[in-house]
């Protein structure tokens, strides 16, 4: 540095100085304790009497000797001398040099402790760690009160968790699989005292052998429990009123690191939608090829319910029944049994106004329904399972039997319909799956065989003024699906190549009987459908050393062939596809990666597209498919980015994604005036678009424990239909964006706010439906817990408009150590009687009434362990 | 042999002082691991144990690791189990552990190499501090703002008044209350306290049994075996290796380790 910068750097530092009277100043003296001891390593600081920090410090040597050089302008100054087991002390001198002893007296340092909490938020490689403790509140008891609280996790009517809005791939407490996709009776029962963290494993493959070697992109939940042995029981009872309610439930759990167990019985009919506990979340692994099992063809058409707590308009008598256990062994086999029984009945009542907008004319109608389903589910399986980092074995047994029963009456002016279905069906799965390593190579076996068996009644009675028939309608089918590939996958440097070989069968045999449809003759299906798909496949994955890059493209080949045989009738077709795949993956900041993919598929021929003679689906519908089998080609392309800090516990995601679609085959409806539908299908090629934006972002404010997210949907259809007999272009968008916000940062007290507007437009029509709740938990004292909850809504459709509002609140007192608690709970305090729901599509619109639950009280006793 | 008697002294000193309370004072951190990747960050959580004139710094993974290895329900354990509570835990970021005497204003460096747990002794840094006026709440204590040098990095501190101790993370220390939260301006190496406690019942950490040689010697022998690794591998017969989920041979592996060493963010950079 030249003496001449240095005089532009500094000189003018020296000018104010001297300007202003600073002056150095130097303080000596000695540090000593009551008992006359030389003080080693006091520290003594000096701060100006308005306290704007301190400007010097110093410590104490060995004899308690100290020296402390001050430049200051100040006229007087605060010395502060202070070590750890002395009393702090004080005093104003003048500002000049001087000698200044202290004696300090012993004492205990008083100490804001800060406690050693665990971060809220911590990354360890792909895992994420939430800790329990600082999201939940002193009311919550159960795994899913808490679950939805934690920013980036979603838990969706159904009970299915989300992470950053894409649903999880496996469900572990303490790394163990017990309940496989039916999670909801853990989330609904696991009671938070013995929770200590939830933890996220990001890009999760559940297959361990494939870890590193085969990508996913959704991610796994794992429960981590505070103790080796944990047991939880969840035990409600409760009586109500209005009319009489009640609510019962047993449900305990034992968790330790060799044997896990889940038992619960339940039984209620005061809106608790318990069904939804064993709904399975999980589909296997998505194999190319393999034909999900669907069931019936016949339904009830149920009426639209409301997107509000089931509390207030479901009318159950709903009963449940599981147990499910896990024994691990010492060899890291796994045994599971898992066994369920439900037994469901629900009423709705209501009315529905439906709309169609055709190209020259509007039909619409009003109908009173009463709809009453039975639904009666048993189901079970027992699983091996070995999953070890060099071998993998699974073999998985499962069997469901399902038989409902429905009936509804639905009523017009001048006609009325009642419907009576019943169904029956069973299926019987097994699933084979070994991967295993020989050498430089890591084979990959699997094998699926499904037998399934449906049987379907149907009967509508229509009276109207002056006729009355009874169309009746039997469907028929069995089914048997194999899949099994062999899969070998070789590394080679930094690439990993995978070549699959596989075959898919599908047998079907399908009948169906339609009889006393007015202006119809007896019509009968009565075919087999076959079909085969072999494909060959060839997968590359990339994943250089340049950090952060990942490269998936998938090759696949197949042969597909289809039969459908009719007395009389057989048609064929054979058809080679290919099906490339290409997916890459950034990771451009320790807490964000970027994501795209491209993907071509065809959509091929199912057994419910070609049907020659007439069937009744449903009161309304009669579709007959006498065409060419189906062929869509469809093209995906999406990116999206995903962020997640959690240091600044910030967690969003971002993503776009466009369908094309092409398709063979235009569906072509015809309405009559009534609403009666007639669909069948012609060989017209057309076009569908899909656009689809979504994005989230929720932030957690640590001191104040605020959580704001957004959200936003925003999606757009576009299609072409043909609508008696005319073809149109239809266009239907949605639009959604909500805001939610929690705040839990005063001791006592639990807020919430949450605010959406659903708007949705199609050809000739718009409405939005504005949502807002509030609800907010109090302890007044430390036994009592009070919560109100405040809804308001409004549907605007066109130019009217209603406005709906809702008040439920709850008392609860827990007295004891036991976590038992006594708490009584008050629904639709304002007793709102109906509420509409809006539902559109692009050529129909339906404003449905639902009739709700009336206000009720009910009084329960939990207990949490 | 010297060393070895100066570090068993010191040691007993240690276990006189283990009597008394301690300041448990837990940091989480964010370290860079390598200079030419400003992604490779690696966090975790630091402990200070703090006696007021003198304090141990390690991992707070290891810490956990070390009282779970010495309590005797975890002796009684089956080795198969035992492995397992290991693995349950979180591993480690660093392997060193600090010891800082203020009263003779010195410091015990502590780090195993290859399986042998070295250390070596050097004296207190003596960091001139500059204070500013700028002051804030952290965790509920006020704050100050520091800068000052050390080994070649420049530092920010925010330390409080209110805890007169003197100690702060690594070997830093000597402002005239706790370090609260401490960066270095290239923003590779950033701390934050997340807890203080006062305990006398805690499992207390032990200097662990280690040879005693100079910081040049102990330098030596740490490039050494991570420049060589090749030279200290016994013979397994394995060609190839599985290395974060990349197969390589070994020269590769060695070679990776190697480059990978060069590559390493330092804190003492002097």
């Amino acid at each position: 540095m030249t003496g001449f910068t240095f005089f532009k750097k500094f000189g003018w530092l020296l000018v104010f100085l001297s300007l202003k009277g600073f002056t150095q100043i130097t303080i000596s003296g000695r540090i000593s304790s009551t008992n006359g001891n030389d003080i080693q390593g006091a520290s003594i600081t000096a701060t100006p009497l308005d306290d704007t920090g301190s400007i010097a410090f110093a410590f104490s040597k060995k004899d308690g000797v100290y020296t402390i050089r001050i430049i200051t302008s100040a006229d007087s100054l605060n010395i502060t001398v202070s070590k750890l087991n002395f009393l702090t002390q004080n005093r104003t001198i003048a500002n000049e040099n001087r000698r200044l002893d202290f004696m300090l007296e012993a004492g205990a340092h008083e100490l804001k402790e800060v406690k050693i909490k665990p971060p809220p938020l911590r990354r360890m490689g792909d895992t994420l760690r939430y800790s329990v403790s600082e999201f939940a509140s002193e009311a919550d008891r159960t795994l899913s009160d808490v679950l939805r609280k934690l920013p980036g996790i979603e838990v969706d009517p159904n009970g299915a968790v989300l992470y950053q809005g894409k649903t999880i791939n496996s469900y572990y407490v303490e790394g163990l699989d017990l309940m496989g996709g039916r999670y909801g009776l853990i989330n609904e029962n696991l009671s938070l005292t013995g929770i200590a963290s939830v933890e996220v494993f990001e890009n999760h493959q559940p297959i361990r052998i494939f870890d590193s070697l085969k990508v996913s992109d959704r991610a796994a939940l794992n429960i981590r429990l505070k103790k080796r042995i944990v047991t939880s029981y969840a035990v409600h009872y409760g009586v109500g009123a209005r009319p009489f309610l009640w609510d019962l439930n047993i449900t305990p759990m034992v968790f330790t690191p060799q044997m896990q167990m889940a038992a619960s019985l339940q039984s209620n009919n005061t809106g608790r939608n318990i069904r939804s506990q064993l709904i399975n979340h999980i589909d296997g692994e998505s194999m190319g090829g393999e034909i999900p099992s669907t069931g019936g063809w016949l339904s009830i058409p149920p009426l639209p319910i409301p997107a509000f707590s089931s509390s207030r308009w479901l009318d159950n008598r709903s009963n449940l029944g599981s147990l499910n256990a896990l024994k691990k062994y010492r060899n890291e086999l796994q045994v599971k049994v898992n066994a369920s029984l439900s037994i469901d009945q629900l009423r709705q009542q209501g009315n529905k106004m439906t709309t169609y907008y055709l190209p020259k004319d509007t039909v619409r109608f009003s109908e009173e329904i009463t709809n009453k389903f039975r639904y009666n589910t048993v189901n079970g399986g027992v699983t091996l399972l070995r999953n070890l980092p060099q071998k993998y074995f699974q073999n998985q047994l499962s069997f469901e039997k399902e038989w409902d029963a429905g009936s509804a009456r639905n009523e017009r002016k001048d006609i009325a319909f009642a419907q009576g279905l019943s169904t029956d069906q069973y299926t019987l799965k097994n699933n084979l799956h070994s991967v295993f390593k020989r050498g430089e190579v890591i084979y990959n076996l699997y094998s699926n065989s499904t037998v399934a068996q449906t049987s379907q009644n149907l009967q509508v009675g229509l009276r109207g003024a002056d006729s009355s028939t009874t169309p009746y309608q039997a469907f028929r089918r069995k089914k048997l699906n194999t899949h099994n590939y062999a899969e070998f996958n070789h590394k080679i440097g930094k690439l990993n190549f995978a070549t699959k070989v596989g075959n898919c069968l599908d047998f079907n045999r399908i009948y169906t009987h339609l009889e006393d449809y007015p202006g119809l003759s007896a019509a009968v299906n009565d075919f087999s459908w076959k079909s085969s798909r072999t494909y060959i496949s060839g997968t590359t994955s990339f994943n250089p050393r340049s950090p952060g890059w990942f490269f998936l493209l998938e090759l696949p080949l197949s042969h597909n062939y289809f039969s459908y045989h009719q007395q009389g009738e057989t048609r064929t077709l054979h058809k080679v596809v290919f099906e490339p795949r290409l997916f890459a993956r950034k990771r451009i900041a320790p807490s964000a990666q970027l994501i795209g993919s491209i993907r071509y598929q065809n959509q091929l021929p199912r057994p419910e597209d070609v049907y020659t003679h007439y069937i009744m689906t449903s009161y309304l519908n009669l579709v007959k498919k006498n065409t060419n089998f189906r062929n869509s080609h469809l093209l995906t392309g999406t990116v999206g980015m995903n962020y997640n800090n959690p240091v600044a516990i910030v967690l969003g995601n971002l993503n776009y994604s466009y369908t094309r679609r092409v398709n063979n085959l235009l569906g072509s409806i015809y309405l009559g005036s009534d609403g009666m539908q007639e669909i069948q299908t012609l060989d017209r090629s057309n076009v569908q678009q899909n656009h689809i934006v979504s994005g989230r972002l929720s932030k957690y404010f640590l001191g104040p424990k605020l959580t704001p997210a957004i959200s936003l949907v925003y999606m757009k259809n576009r299609m072409e239909r043909m609508l008696n007999g005319e073809v149109g272009h239809f266009e239907y968008s949605t639009f959604t964006p909500s805001l939610n916000i929690r705040y839990s940062g005063l001791n006592k007290v639990d807020l919430s706010y949450n605010s959406s507007v659903i708007s949705m437009w199609n050809t000739s029509n718009t409405s939005q439906q504005y949502s807002q709740t509030f609800s907010l938990g109090v302890h007044p004292t430390k036994k009592i817990y009070v919560n109100m909850c405040l809804e308001h809504y409004r549907n605007n459709l066109n130019m009217s408009r209603k406005d709906y509002f809702f008040s439920d609140a709850l008392v609860r007192w827990s007295p004891g150590k036991l976590r038992h608690s006594l708490e009584v709970g008050f629904s639709n305090l304002f007793n709102t009687k109906t509420f509409q729901t809006i539902s559109a599509s692009d050529y129909y619109y339906n404003e449905s009434s639902y009739n709700l639950r009336p206000a009720q009280i009910v009084v329960r006793g939990r207990i949490h362990i | 042999m010297n060393f070895l008697f100066l570090l068993l002294s010191w040691l007993y000193g240690w276990s006189q002082s283990g009597k008394q309370d301690v300041y448990i004072i837990t940091y989480s951190f964010e370290l860079q691991q390598f200079e030419s990747d400003p992604g490779s960050i690696r966090r975790g959580e630091a402990v200070l144990f703090s006696y007021g004139d003198s304090s141990i710094f390690m991992d707070r993974a290891q810490y956990v690791l070390d009282s779970i290895g010495s309590s005797p329900a975890f002796r009684s354990l089956e080795r198969s189990e035992r492995s397992r509570v290991i693995l349950s835990k979180a591993r480690p970021v660093f392997g060193y552990s600090i010891y800082k005497n203020y009263d003779n204003e010195s410091i015990i460096y502590q780090e195993s190499v290859n399986g042998t747990s070295f250390s070596y002794s050097e004296s207190l840094p003596n960091i001139s501090w500059e204070i500013f006026k700028d002051t804030a709440t952290i965790s509920k204590y006020r704050c100050q703002r520091a800068i000052g040098k050390f080994a070649g990095r420049t530092y920010e501190a925010w330390y409080s008044n209110e805890i007169p101790i003197r100690d702060g993370p690594y070997k830093l220390g000597g402002l005239p209350g706790l370090i609260f939260r401490l960066q270095d301006n290239e923003g590779k190496i950033k701390y934050e306290l997340t807890g203080i406690e006062l305990s006398r019942t805690a499992h207390k950490p032990e200097l662990k049994r280690s040879l005693g040689i100079s910081k040049k010697e102990f330098q030596k022998r740490k490039d050494h075996y991570y420049m060589n690794r090749a030279e200290y591998r016994s013979n397994t017969g394995t060609r190839r290796i599985l290395a974060q989920g990349k197969e390589e041979s070994l020269d590769e592996f060695y070679e990776g380790i190697k480059q990978e060493y060069l590559d390493w963010v330092l804190i003492e950079k002097e």
